[in-house]
């Protein structure tokens, strides 16, 4: 069984969460503020699968909570935000979350997408690819340059997958949001532009000679192969 | 300030004249005496006459007796009975004539001193022929006083004036932070209270942006916590009702989501408001901002099974707020898309036009009736066509308070052909 960890310090929000949840046949662990959620990663017991995580809490808020854990986790995270405002999006996306919701949310959406993180590469071959010093390995659900391995989130990690598969090719937003994130993509979308940004620094910090994604305005990211 | 001084300096003018002129009677008395008793009535004849030049006349009288060879002047002539009587009297039988009489002695004779002061005849008091260069020199002096004053104090004033202005400025383009602040604010001139008085407004103004701010948030907070909660817990019920019921629940959640799509746009307008209060303006490529909203609106196009056209310079750049801007194309496309019946097109065109550029949207769809085209833009109004929209009727309204804050306005009118075209004209650069 899966175990979500949902974060808020809206308890009453969280008991029908956890209800709902708990229907859909997960284990939920709660937490009220960030201090608590941070502490289900350092005890001895099993870590949660998956987090679900509210911005704005009293104290350290969300996006402090889910920086800290970044450095340490790369399970799936998703934001959960009152406030609905496109940049609190962004800067969840940048800081690593790997999907965002606005309160209110319909719960079946909610449950789509916390099944799309969890399910993750169960298409395709398991077939290691390498592209120039990328090297992916789907199995295990690594990658790296050269000999750097890439600390990748979930989303990070199918969205690169899915670029290396087609390299030389141009991905729509649409498809890559898809196999990235698990959902069909929404207007004003940016999720996979924050998550390609993302992956464009993580790769050039491992090496300048790495792979790298082009924008192609309009319709989406093209892998580049070396020209070597 | 100049008039203030000039005013000062002529009223000084005034009084030094007219002390140089002011003679000391008793001392003119009895000069007067003494010269006649020593010299004979030629001497004090020829001693007066510098003193008639000044509009002075005297006489001399002794037992009644007029002693100098001239007669006495027409008013002092009038006047004589009064004169005689007291040792020593002052008279103005006008304003602007005096009359003096007094007993004076000299080697024991007793003499009636008599002296008549009055303005020259024909002539102002202050341009007598004797005055009149001195008074020329006064005056050049006094305005050369009066340059090098205003220029001193210009000096002192303009620049404190300029940094007042810098910060005033600042403020009303919406650095609400910024202060006048050490050393002009504790000068304790008009200038420093302005300024104290200035910055207590500036503080005032910050706080309460600041207040509305964290207002919008938590409302913003505090209106969508409650429906997350009714919606999990109608997700939850759901699950336990009777399949007849189902229609309700989805009604009901259905109504969740509208309620949130209103506070997104109550929020909106509110930022829209906010963000012109602290709007700071940037170059805006309308005919890039048109192309990238467009492409946003694509899969909502195409999933209506919609077409578009967009009519573009390759660049048309303004100074504006991009966000703003941006957000009141969304809502007009999102507008068109939605009144739009099936095989319709949204068309977009960006053109200059004298003083500024226009943008308009226009879509394939009913239109709305002319009566009703000018309450298009008010909150919450719905057209008689309304049933079909979704949205909250806040949409248009927030267009155009972002259209006002960039010193545009917008136009509402049916398409030829059947159907809306909204027009923004926005001037080149917005007002601050």
């Amino acid at each position: 069984m899966r175990t979500i960890l949902i974060v808020d310090d809206d308890q009453e929000l969280c008991g029908l969460l956890a209800d709902y949840l708990r229907r859909e046949d997960f284990e939920v662990q709660l937490a009220h503020d960030a201090d608590a959620a941070l502490a289900h990663f350092t005890r001895d017991q099993h870590p949660p699968d998956l987090v679900i995580l509210d911005v704005m809490m009293p104290g350290k808020d969300g996006l402090t909570a889910l920086r800290e854990l970044r450095q340490k986790h790369q399970l799936p995270v998703i934001i959960l935000s009152a406030r609905g405002d496109p940049a609190d999006r962004v800067v969840g996306l940048e800081l690593g979350a790997d999907d965002y919701l606005s309160k209110p949310f319909l719960p079946r959406e909610l449950l789509a997408r916390v099944r799309a993180l969890l399910r993750r590469g169960g298409a395709g071959s398991d077939e290691p690819i390498s592209i120039g010093l990328l090297r992916l390995q789907p199995s295990e659900r690594r990658a790296w340059v050269g000999d750097t391995e890439l600390k990748l989130t979930g989303a990070e990690y199918s969205l690169l997958l899915a670029l290396a598969r087609q390299a030389g090719n141009v991905v729509n937003k649409a498809a890559l949001t898809e196999e990235g994130l698990g959902r069909p993509i929404e207007r004003f979308d940016r999720s996979v532009d924050v998550h390609v940004s993302r992956l464009r620094r993580k790769l050039s910090t491992a090496s300048p000679l790495a792979p790298g994604i082009e924008s192609v305005r309009g319709s989406g990211y093209l892998m580049t192969r070396p020209s070597t | 300030m100049t008039l203030a001084i000039s005013a000062l300096v002529m009223g000084r003018i005034a009084q030094e004249n007219y002390a140089t002129i002011q003679p000391d009677w008793r001392d003119l008395a009895s000069d007067t005496a003494r010269l006649y008793t020593s010299g004979g009535m030629d001497t004090v004849m020829a001693w007066a006459r510098p003193l008639q030049r000044r509009g002075i006349r005297i006489a001399l009288l002794e037992n009644g007796r007029n002693l100098l060879m001239a007669p006495l002047p027409p008013p002092m002539e009038e006047n004589l009975p009064q004169l005689m009587r007291d040792p020593e009297i002052i008279l103005h039988p006008k304003p602007e004539i005096t009359l003096v009489g007094m007993d004076v002695t000299s080697e024991d004779r007793t003499l009636r001193f008599l002296a008549m002061r009055a303005p020259p005849r024909g002539m102002p008091r202050f341009f007598s022929p004797r005055t009149q260069l001195p008074m020329l020199i006064e005056i050049a002096v006094s305005l050369l006083v009066i340059g090098v004053v205003s220029w001193l104090i210009a000096r002192s004033m303009g620049k404190p004036v300029e940094q007042l202005q810098r910060v005033v400025r600042r403020v009303a383009a919406g650095d609400l932070s910024a202060r006048i602040g050490a050393p002009l604010a504790q000068s304790q001139d008009e200038l420093g209270q302005l300024a104290r008085d200035f910055d207590h407004m500036a503080n005032r103004i910050e706080s309460l942006m600041e207040r509305n701010r964290w207002l919008l948030r938590d409302i913003s907070h505090e209106l969508r916590s409650p429906l997350a909660r009714l919606q999990l817990a109608l997700e939850l019920g759901r699950d336990e009702a009777q399949p007849s019921v189902q229609p309700y629940f989805d009604r009901a959640s259905r109504e969740i989501l509208r309620l949130d799509e209103l506070i997104a746009e109550m929020l909106a307008l509110a930022r829209a408001e906010e963000g012109a209060a602290g709007m700071t303006l940037e170059p805006v490529d309308l005919a890039e901002l048109a192309r990238d909203r467009l492409a946003e609106a694509k899969m909502e196009l195409d999933n209506r099974g919609l077409r578009s056209s967009l009519q573009a310079p390759e660049t048309l750049v303004i100074e504006g707020h991009p966000v703003l801007l941006g957000r009141a194309l969304d809502n007009l496309i999102s507008n068109a898309i939605k009144f739009s019946s099936k095989d319709g097109e949204v068309q977009i065109r960006v053109a200059p036009v004298s003083e500024g550029v226009q943008i308009s949207v226009e879509d394939r769809g009913p239109g709305v009736p002319e009566s009703e085209l000018a309450q298009l833009f008010s909150p919450f109004y719905r057209g008689s066509n309304g049933l079909r929209a979704n949205g909250q009727g806040l949409g248009l309204a927030i267009v155009e308070r972002i259209v006002q804050v960039h010193g545009g306005r917008c136009l509402a009118a049916n398409r030829a052909g059947g159907g809306l075209s909204m027009t923004l004209q926005l001037p080149l650069k917005a007002p601050v």
